[in-house]
């Protein structure tokens, strides 16, 4: 019998092999070359910084957002990020007033909140940015090129196609055809981040996981959103994916009672890491640094 | 109501305000209203959708999507991958109910702000911004108008396959059974392969059921059996040949894959013992058994007989 070409299968995952079935077939020309790290790490141990800072005031009883609280939230990435307590310099170090910086929401299944939006948008105004230069940066047809920083703020969300959809999917549209990376495709979605007008620019990552979405959709169900409260940040997209993930694992056997595995496996993490060399997807190596409200954390 | 296009909802209802006509979106435009999304309900044959908005002040929303699919069949599908919530009753008629051993006998599921429910070929979803009491009930009454008159529909005939056994250790979870045809759905309740292993499409029906040990030992894992009805034997037997390439390559050249009526076989891989079991147009496989006798024994809870046309 002839033997098919390999494909990847649940016993890949069991295995631990998934990422070797995955290979560098996938790797197109103009990839080949150049891959790098991209995330900033620990300067201590190479490991990768993912901020965990959460505040259980920051919502209201009707799930509403206090503005208040999520900028001290903010301030306090900010501040962990940069070692900078004050607010304009701890900006200052990531961005310029000479920036055309895009802002990247989640706009569709969990939104990214308004008011996450707007104090990012308040802080560049702040160190001097021109408002035109801070631009909404979701979907197809911006315009890439003129952009010279981005800030990625996708909701926390699981997805049916992807197993998850949060940050390394978030430039997805960037591709201008995302339906080429669903289903077996997603492996592919780290190579999004490596587009020459993406690749780069991405100086920061705000995960809002104020209600992260546990199930898969594609539809928004309110039975799997719960006030987690927090924010993920950092610079390595793919360390955030991980963490991201094991809170929303964490929270569905939680829920059912017994393993209630994510399907299908967000290869696109382990592929990000292992083909696309955009961070860390090994808990191992990532620093998981907690701030704030610590109860069910989930990590 | 046969027909999404049947519709009749009330401009107003409990202090809500229908906001203008609906939005009309059939297979071209699906992945403009829900990009991302319009994959799963073009696996379940999907024909069109009428979404309905509501508004309240202040600031309440409320949205009715009516998705009209191509057979009852679908629309079970549909519900069937999350049996969890409230079950309710929307009919008008009383509720005459067969007992189903394989699947709850809901039709319609409610859960903080959100109904499900399947009525003939019409899948409902109805969401509020917020839920509070008197929404549960505007959803509820919203939901009665759609879906009351609709005559109870039996759920699709492949579930007869499995002929739940008294005597076995094992009984199946009710709650988890479900109804696809899509890899991208099958894959979404229980990962395979990224790849269409199986050869799954419109043509093809399959249940994913899972079963538990009666005496139920703490940490086990339920094994989940897949039982697929292709149009035809030789399209069962070229899945079977497929599976084998893909995921169990190792036993490919040592398995008996000529065309026949009956071809059976188990093994063990990572996570337990697997077994095959083809028979004419019907392919089945469990994952996940413990033993090799837990394969045989949940083998024997299916009777592909009992199917009147294949």
């Amino acid at each position: 019998m002839k033997i098919k070409k390999e494909v990847i299968t649940r016993r890949d995952f069991l295995r631990g092999t998934a990422a070797t079935a995955l290979g560098l077939t996938v790797l197109p020309d103009w990839l080949k070359a150049g891959t790098g790290k991209m995330g900033i790490k620990s300067a201590a141990d190479q490991k990768s910084l993912v901020l965990v800072v959460r505040n259980e005031h920051v919502l209201d009883s009707s799930q509403k957002v206090d503005k208040k609280v999520l900028e001290a939230m903010v301030g306090e990435v900010m501040t962990a990020l940069t070692g900078e307590k004050e607010m304009k310099k701890a900006w200052l170090k990531l961005f310029s007033p000479k920036d055309v910086v895009g802002l990247v929401p989640t706009s569709v299944m969990n939104p990214t909140h308004d008011e996450l939006l707007e104090i990012v948008q308040e802080s560049l105004l702040a160190i001097g940015l021109p408002e035109a230069n801070i631009r909404l940066a979701q979907g197809r047809s911006v315009d890439l090129g003129s952009i010279t920083a981005l800030i990625s703020l996708p909701g926390l969300k699981a997805h049916w196609l992807t197993g998850i959809g949060t940050v390394i999917k978030n430039y997805i549209l960037y591709s201008g055809a995302p339906r080429n990376y669903h289903y077996e495709d997603s492996t592919k979605l780290g190579e999004i981040w490596h587009l020459p007008s993406v690749k780069g620019k991405t100086r920061l990552i705000i995960v809002d996981a104020l209600l992260p979405v546990c199930d898969r959709g594609p539809q928004f169900d309110p039975r799997y959103r719960w006030p987690y409260k927090g924010l993920l940040a950092g610079t390595d997209p793919v360390a955030l994916d991980a963490v991201g993930l094991k809170i929303i694992q964490t929270k569905r056997d939680e829920l059912r009672g017994e393993p209630w595995p994510i399907s299908p496996p967000p290869i696109s993490i382990e592929a990000a890491d292992k083909i696309y060399k955009l961070g860390h997807s090994r808990l191992e190596n990532i620093e998981i640094r907690t701030m704030g409200w610590a109860q069910e954390l989930l990590l | 109501m046969h027909s999404n296009q049947e519709i009749n909802l009330p401009e107003t209802i409990d202090g809500w305000k229908m906001e203008g006509p609906p939005q009309r979106i059939d297979h071209t435009t699906i992945f403009d209203y829900m990009d991302g999304g319009g994959e799963l309900y073009l696996a379940y044959k999907f024909k069109s959708l009428l979404v309905y908005r509501y508004n309240r002040e202040p600031e309440e929303e409320m949205l009715v999507e009516i998705y009209q699919m191509e057979t009852p069949d679908e629309t079970f599908g549909l519900l069937s991958l999350d049996w969890t919530g409230e079950p309710v009753d929307l009919s008008s008629a009383p509720a005459v109910r067969s007992e189903n051993p394989v699947c709850p006998d809901y039709t319609a599921l409610y859960g903080e702000g959100l109904l499900r429910a399947r009525a003939d070929s019409l899948y409902l979803r109805i969401l509020a911004s917020r839920e509070t009491p008197d929404v549960r009930e505007t959803i509820l009454k919203l939901g009665k108008i759609l879906a009351g008159k609709s005559p109870a529909q039996p759920p699709p005939a492949i579930l007869d396959v499995v002929v739940p056994s008294t005597d076995s250790a094992w009984k199946i979870r009710q709650d988890r059974t479900a109804y696809f045809h899509s890899h991208l759905v099958l894959n979404s309740l229980y990962y395979l392969s990224h790849e269409n292993i199986l050869n799954l499409n419109h043509s093809t029906e399959g249940l994913l059921i899972c079963f538990e040990k009666k005496e139920r030992q703490s940490g086990s894992q339920p094994a989940k059996l897949i039982v697929i009805h292709y149009p035809e034997a030789p399209a069962a037997l070229a899945a079977l040949t497929s599976f084998f390439q893909s995921y169990l390559p190792e036993k490919a050249d040592q398995v008996d894959l000529s065309p026949g009526l009956l071809k059976t076989g188990s093994t063990r891989v990572e996570d337990g013992w697997l077994g095959w079991t083809l028979f004419g147009n019907y392919l089945a496989f469990a994952f996940e058994c413990p033993d090799q006798k837990a394969v045989t024994d949940i083998f024997s809870q299916l009777n592909f007989k009992t199917i009147k046309s294949t």
